[in-house]
């Protein structure tokens, strides 16, 4: 397995997996649950493939792609671009999915917060 | 200059802030900003009509990398749509006092401010993530519409709508990630190029995947007559005549943008929009209580709509689609009237059973006659808006000869017709079957709303030209 | 293979392992404990792909918050009653859970992923008063999402509002976390401080701080500060709700300087974004505190 499939096959199956569990559980708690497993899938991927787009980039060296991410890896703090693999902190990947992840993941928190406040009033009539 | 498109998308939401942070204010200001954006929805149509579409990019970035706001007409007709049911909805929440004890800051005016901000921001949307992101404000603030009356059918109802809406944008943000993957960027003018490839085509099938679940498309509608028919009487019209609405919207907005092109997406469309108005139709028919009847009638004309869209085809050589967005703007009309009088109905009898719809001490009122006349606009016959939808629908049917789908169509409206006939049958009935000495139901603000919206879809089929007008409208 | 492939194999087994246990241990404080340590794994692989400033919400936000939220539902739900499916059922969705994560690897890796993003979120770099892209993008670029996610915090919130679900009575917490928040707190707030401050330049921004301070004020609450005292509860709330009017406010009043909504004053974008976010931080950890703590009249038990 080559290492630019690790984390699309990651993501994949966690897609795969909370799906299955969707498909198969009732429980509220459980379904949440399942469901911020299946926003995490989704923003691997994502993540996955802002990545690749530089690591692309690194590979062509003339095109266009290769000096935006020399100047955003340089603006994250970064002093001499990597290419990926190079080290254990890689180099910036493509911003606006980053943004898109950061964004989905303050909305999940959000709507996780609506669905247990609902489920709790659910709940806690059950138990009277 | 602060022009109206902008402030149609903020608007809303300081409106919503100040009604949370002042409870008792919070009608008032409910009021008077629903009235103001109605009246920016219409200096944006004027403007419109006058000097055509247009577009503005956000901050001054241009798309892929910024977002556009991009008024066009078919936009700025659903945010008419939007800001007229809005203003019938509201004036009969103002007359209705709040049940029980009023909430710490919650409560129904915040909720339906950040709902008409959510849709705006919605229509003039050009950016599938961006269009993500007021699903999430949306999924939210119906469900928190839904949940309002707190009785135990209700917040059941909210929690499965909550997350069959969370599942349904998680396959929408699933599919903008492979269009991201694959095309590099998540604008609408990234539409063409995905559609050329498989991957492209999977990506535009995960975003339909998510629009259909949240448009409760049969088979995908499992949370919708639940949740529609719990809710409160304002908020069971908001949620039927308008918030299921946008899914549909996103769908048209990606079929003219050039996902028409993929074939198999438009016969899905159409066939689990038949697969709707039977099934949807089938269970209003069986339905015992009126607003549960009311409720599986949307899931058979979200079918009608969905067919309209399917059967439409490429938006280049054919103007079927805007059937559609005529059926869409006749529903939300028809619709709402019906919920609000619907529940004024209840009021009166204290129940909404369909058999005991039949009672000799009460004459009928305003809200009985106000269901009928939506139960011909949606039913569409002439002159109602919902006939010149339908009339546009079946004529351009006809002229391709697609003779099945014309028959489908049929079927629904003789359906739709039985159905509602279960109502108006009991509701609009004199002579001997009143008694003598029985009570004329008393004017309510309800009634108005109800009537209002109710003449309005009357009225809009003889008017038709203007949104036909509209339409025209836009980008070259 | 290098020693990094391995690891990355190993971090994406130990994922995929933590979220196949939180997903089907019977025991919920187990079940939640997998989940959170699923969070800070995935924000470990957030670092390998190069987006720290994600690891960081994940990590504060994704694995702490949102377990938190989980552990609260855990002890108000009671144990599991749900029964296990019938094996055909398991089978069958298992069966189709599979084919659709191969359809999408399939799908992701042979993508051409050729981003049209990077070239011009370098070139308009300068432009956008700050040096960390990441910040560029969510408060210039593409401000308008993030002022529209803003507006789905406060949405949630009134909803749990709305709902009133009971408040949490720290009960014999107390005593434990007391000495911990005392330590906790002024750090968090120094943390907080320095990633807002930071997240011009480097991995941070207002999203992190402001759960870094949701974090203290959640060790507040468990310590037994109460948060039922109606001043406090209105003056967050008040906090809450300013982060989103600022920011739309500003919005048009950039739009009545500079005729484009959002359209920051040349020269100034950085005083603007600095400006917002700091609002922002204030208001997302009142937010986030409040959706942990709830609305109620009602005690817990």
């Amino acid at each position: 397995m080559t290492p630019d499939l690790i984390y699309p096959a990651a993501g994949a199956g966690l897609i795969g997996l909370a799906l299955w569990r969707l498909a198969t559980c009732g429980d509220t708690l459980r379904r949440i649950m399942a469901l911020n497993v299946l926003a995490v899938g989704i923003a691997m991927l994502m993540l996955a493939a802002g990545r690749e787009t530089l690591m692309l980039a690194a590979g062509r060296e003339t095109s266009t792609l290769a000096a935006g991410r020399d100047t955003l890896t340089r603006a994250a703090g970064q002093d001499t671009p990597q290419t990926a693999g190079a080290g254990f902190l890689q180099a910036a990947a493509d911003p606006v999915p980053q943004a898109f992840v950061l964004t989905g993941i303050v909305v999940l928190v959000a709507v996780t917060a609506a669905l247990m406040a609902l489920a709790e009033r659910l709940g806690a009539r059950d138990g009277d | 200059m602060v022009t109206e498109t902008s402030l149609l998308v903020t608007l809303p939401f300081l409106a919503a802030l100040a009604a949370a942070a002042a409870p008792r204010a919070a009608a008032t200001l409910g009021m008077a900003a629903t009235l103001a954006n109605a009246g920016f929805a219409a200096l944006l149509a004027r403007a419109l009509l006058a000097d055509g579409a247009r577009e503005t990019s956000l901050g001054g970035w241009e798309a892929p990398l910024g977002i556009t706001l991009r008024a066009d007409g078919l936009a700025a007709l659903m945010i008419g749509m939007t800001a007229l049911v809005g203003s019938a909805v509201a004036l009969q929440a103002m007359g209705r006092p709040a049940p029980g004890r009023p909430a710490p800051a919650g409560g129904f005016w915040p909720l339906w401010l950040a709902t008409l901000g959510a849709m705006n921001a919605l229509f003039l949307s050009d950016d599938l993530f961006n269009l993500y992101v007021t699903f999430e404000i949306l999924g939210l603030s119906a469900v928190g519409l839904t949940a309002l009356t707190g009785s135990r059918r209700a917040l059941r109802a909210a929690f499965d709508y909550l997350s069959a809406g969370l599942a349904g944008s998680l396959l929408l943000l699933l599919g903008v990630a492979l269009a991201y993957a694959e095309a590099g960027r998540v604008d609408l003018a990234a539409v063409p190029a995905l559609v050329e490839t498989m991957r492209g085509r999977i990506a535009l099938a995960l975003v339909l995947a998510g629009l259909a679940v949240k448009a409760a498309l049969f088979p995908l509608h499992f949370w919708m007559p639940a949740a529609h028919a719990n809710a409160a009487p304002p908020a069971s019209a908001l949620l039927s005549a308008l918030v299921v609405k946008t899914a549909l919207y996103v769908a048209l907005r990606l079929s003219l943008e050039g996902g028409a092109g993929i074939a198999p997406a438009r016969a899905a469309l159409a066939v689990a929009g038949s697969g709707a108005m039977l099934w949807g139709a089938w269970n209003a028919l069986r339905a015992e209580r009126l607003k549960l009847l009311v409720a599986h009638s949307t899931v058979a004309q979200i079918g009608l709509i969905a067919l309209a869209l399917g059967v439409a085809g490429n938006p280049a050589d054919s103007t079927l689609w805007q059937a559609a967005a005529l059926l869409m703007l006749s529903h939300a009309l028809a619709k709402a009237a019906m919920f609000l009088a619907a529940g004024r109905i209840a009021e009166e009898l204290g129940h909404d059973r369909i058999s005991g719809l039949n009672r000799t001490e009460l004459r009928p009122g305003a809200a009985e006659f106000a269901f009928a006349i939506a139960a011909v606009s949606l039913i569409g016959l002439p002159p109602t808006a919902g006939f010149v939808g339908k009339w546009v629908l079946i004529e351009g049917l006809i002229a391709r000869e697609a003779w099945i789908w014309v028959a489908l169509v049929m079927t629904g409206t003789v359906l739709s017709a039985a159905y509602l006939s279960r109502v108006v049958s009991r509701c609009l009935r004199g002579g001997p079957h009143v008694a003598p000495g029985a009570r004329r139901p008393a004017w309510h603000m309800g009634d108005v709303a109800a009537l209002g919206l109710a003449v309005g879809a009357l009225a809009l089929g003889l008017a038709s030209a203007l949104p036909f007008a509209l339409l025209e409208t836009t980008l070259t | 293979m290098s020693p990094v492939v391995l690891f990355d194999a190993a971090l994406a087994l130990g994922v995929l392992g933590c979220a196949a246990l939180a997903l089907t241990l019977r025991d919920r404080t187990g079940t939640v404990a997998a989940f959170m340590l699923t969070g800070l794994l995935v924000a470990l692989s957030w670092l390998r792909l190069g987006a720290p400033d994600v690891a960081l919400a994940e990590a504060a936000i994704g694995a702490g918050l949102t377990g938190a939220l989980f552990l609260r539902g855990a002890r108000r739900l009671g144990p599991l009653r749900a029964r296990p499916p019938a094996p055909a059922q398991a089978a069958a969705a298992a069966l189709g859970a599979a084919v659709l994560s191969a359809a999408l690897l399939w799908a992701f890796a042979t993508a051409p992923a050729e981003s049209l993003y990077p070239p011009r979120v370098a070139a308009a770099l300068e432009d956008s008063g700050v040096s960390n892209p990441v910040t560029a993008v969510l408060l210039n670029f593409r401000a308008w999402d993030t002022l529209l996610e803003i507006a789905v915090l406060v949405v949630a919130l009134l909803l749990v509002m709305t709902l009133s679900p009971p408040r949490v009575i720290p009960d014999k917490l107390g005593a434990l976390v007391q000495p911990f928040a005392r330590i906790v707190v002024p750090v968090a707030v120094l943390v907080a401080g320095h990633l807002l401050w930071q997240g011009a330049e480097a991995p941070g921004g207002a999203f992190q701080a402001g759960a870094v301070l949701a974090g203290a004020g959640l060790a507040l609450v468990l310590g037994g500060v109460r948060v039922d005292r109606r001043v406090l509860r209105r003056a967050l709330t008040a906090l809450a709700l300013a982060g989103l009017a600022v920011f739309t406010l500003a919005a048009l009043a950039s739009q009545a300087v500079t005729g484009a909504l959002l359209g920051y004053p040349d020269g100034q974008a950085k005083a603007w974004i600095i400006a917002i976010e700091g609002a922002l931080t204030l208001s997302i950890a009142a937010t986030l505190c409040l959706l942990f703590t709830g609305y109620g009249r009602r005690s817990a038990r």
